[in-house]
């Protein structure tokens, strides 16, 4: 892997280890994120996916006892150096959580409020900014009539697309997606899964989900974790036909879960 | 409604549950009645008895040595006085002391000492506090018998609620809330204005309104500072000396002469009535900020 290859990845990590007190849950992961395409982590539960993906964005940091090592590097910054704007960093790499997490808000003041915190006044850009996002996220004919409603009103769906309008508001260059469809009907989940496969032309997206078939329908990349180890990483074809892990194989293939 | 579901030959295990669901459900009723009951009766006996005192000349006179000329006034405006004053102090101090415990400290050590310590403050008797602010407001600090004294050691005695009630408060917001906020860049003080405080709100500001109604019945810690009975004169400034309700109708109730009983009695009415206005107020507010989200 050469260093030209290296500086066009979105993320690049090498020897990430990670775990809370005494208890390590990560070790010793490498791996390359590509841009503009979605990476789906897989594996059994508890095999460190959620942890990896939090490092991403020092989700973590908020996690008492939590610890990391190893380098996280974004483009051409170190996630964990001394100098980095945990802030300006968690600005440009979006999460998007399992559970849609609203805030107790209007749907406007939900997409505004990435905006506000970070410094936007003109309210006329604001408006156009909220316009877009919503438009993005898949939402806005939904909502349209309505933006003064509470968020908590929507359906978990929408709610859902409404996260990832407010993840897009503040324009990242990275989304992250923590199980982004295990709350939701299969129907949201559909929905979902489109308008992510819609973001990749703008974003580098990492999916962590539980669901294989997800992971087949959505994504170019899959890494597949397994007690705290990255197993495999490849194009999806590779890991879920061709792959020469026989633990990767008795996952994808439903021998284990 | 639950008969459709009954059946003739139900197991003796169902009919006990079913039972002492009705056991637990009566006990319950009766344990309402009786709070529900004791209240009406105190409160109706105080009406009844102070009733044809409560006229508009009660709350504009000061305390008098003849019965039916005796008033309130001073002893209604004191209350305010002291009160506004003591919430000013207590609620900023409180809620910061709480946002600082909850949202910033690490857990280690000294915050668990300190929480431990905050919590059996709350459980202390107020007559403990009126000689704190008697040694440190009226003597150290040289307030004498002021309003601003009164407020202080009201303020010490209500801190510890205000502080658990916040942290309660906080702790109730859910995580997932400040993680979306952390989540989109927003620094650890926008996250705790926009999200967390907004959340807490309402339960804080019950908690607030708990800890000054009881600091409105407050009467042993205001005696113990000095707080005078007999006030013929309105403050004018924090450092005058005053008096509030509670403390005039302690000394009415005192007084061999049966007509200032009438008096206490209507006191008691007053004070009852600031106590469930201030906690109407709060199920308002309460009521209408939840409307909002």
């Amino acid at each position: 892997m050469n260093d030209t290859h290296t500086m066009n990845m979105v993320f690049s990590i090498r020897g990430l280890q990670a775990g809370y007190g005494q208890k390590s849950v990560l070790h010793d992961v490498s791996i390359d994120i590509p841009p503009r395409s979605i990476t789906a982590i897989i594996g059994p539960s508890g095999c460190g996916k959620s942890t990896f993906l939090r490092c991403l964005n020092r989700m973590n940091d908020l996690t008492p006892d939590f610890y990391v090592r190893g380098k996280v590097m974004h483009r051409d910054e170190d996630v964990y150096g001394q100098s980095v704007d945990v802030t300006h960093l968690r600005r440009r790499i979006g999460m998007v959580f399992q559970k849609p997490n609203p805030f107790p808000k209007s749907i406007f003041d939900n997409v505004a409020y990435g905006l506000r915190i970070h410094g936007m006044r003109d309210q006329k850009k604001i408006t156009e900014k909220v316009h877009d996002s919503l438009v993005k996220a898949a939402l806005w004919d939904e909502v349209k009539d309505h933006l003064a409603m509470p968020a908590l009103r929507l359906s978990g769906g929408q709610q859902q697309r409404l996260c990832i309008a407010r993840t897009i508001a503040v324009a990242p260059e990275v989304i992250l997606f923590d199980e982004p469809c295990s709350a939701l009907d299969p129907v949201s989940t559909r929905n979902i899964e489109n308008l992510i496969v819609h973001l990749k032309k703008d974003y580098a997206l990492i999916v962590v989900t539980h669901n294989l078939q997800q992971a087949h329908r959505i994504a170019d990349y899959v890494g597949f974790f397994h007690m705290g180890r990255l197993v495999e990483f490849g194009a999806m074809k590779q890991v879920f036909e061709e792959s020469t892990h026989q633990l990767t194989r008795d996952y994808v293939q439903g021998v284990f879960g | 409604m639950n008969d459709i579901y009954r059946h003739q030959n139900e197991p003796w295990w169902v009919r006990r549950a079913s039972g002492i669901d009705q056991v637990v459900r009566y006990a319950g009723v009766l344990s309402i009645l009786f709070g529900v009951v004791v209240l009406v009766v105190l409160f109706g006996q105080a009406l009844i008895e102070g009733f044809p005192r409560l006229q508009l000349e009660f709350f504009t006179s000061f305390p008098s040595r003849i019965a039916s000329q005796a008033g309130i006034l001073s002893a209604w405006v004191g209350t305010i006085w002291v009160i506004v004053l003591c919430a000013l102090m207590a609620v900023p101090l409180g809620v910061m002391t709480a946002l600082y415990l909850e949202e910033y400290s690490s857990r280690h050590l000294l915050s668990r000492i300190l929480e431990i310590n905050i919590a059996n403050l709350a459980g202390v008797p107020s007559i403990i506090y009126g000689l704190l602010g008697l040694g440190l407001f009226v003597r150290l600090l040289a307030l004498g018998r002021s309003v601003l004294a009164g407020a202080g050691t009201l303020a010490l005695l209500i801190l510890p609620i205000v502080i658990l009630a916040t942290r309660e408060a906080l702790r109730a917001v859910p995580h997932s809330l400040r993680e979306g906020s952390y989540a989109l860049g927003a620094s650890r003080w926008q996250t705790i204005w926009h999200q967390v405080l907004p959340a807490a709100f309402p339960s804080i500001l019950t908690g607030i309104i708990l800890a000054v109604s009881r600091a409105v019945g407050e009467t042993a810690p205001l005696i113990m500072i000095g707080a005078l009975t007999y006030i013929a004169f309105l403050p004018q400034s924090v450092r005058d000396p005053f008096t509030v309700l509670p403390i005039q109708v302690f000394n009415w109730v005192s007084r061999p002469q049966q007509a200032f009983t009438a008096n206490a009695a209507a006191g008691v009415v007053v004070l009852l009535g600031i106590t469930l206005t201030i906690n109407a107020v709060a199920i308002w507010l309460r009521h209408r900020y939840q409307q909002k989200i």
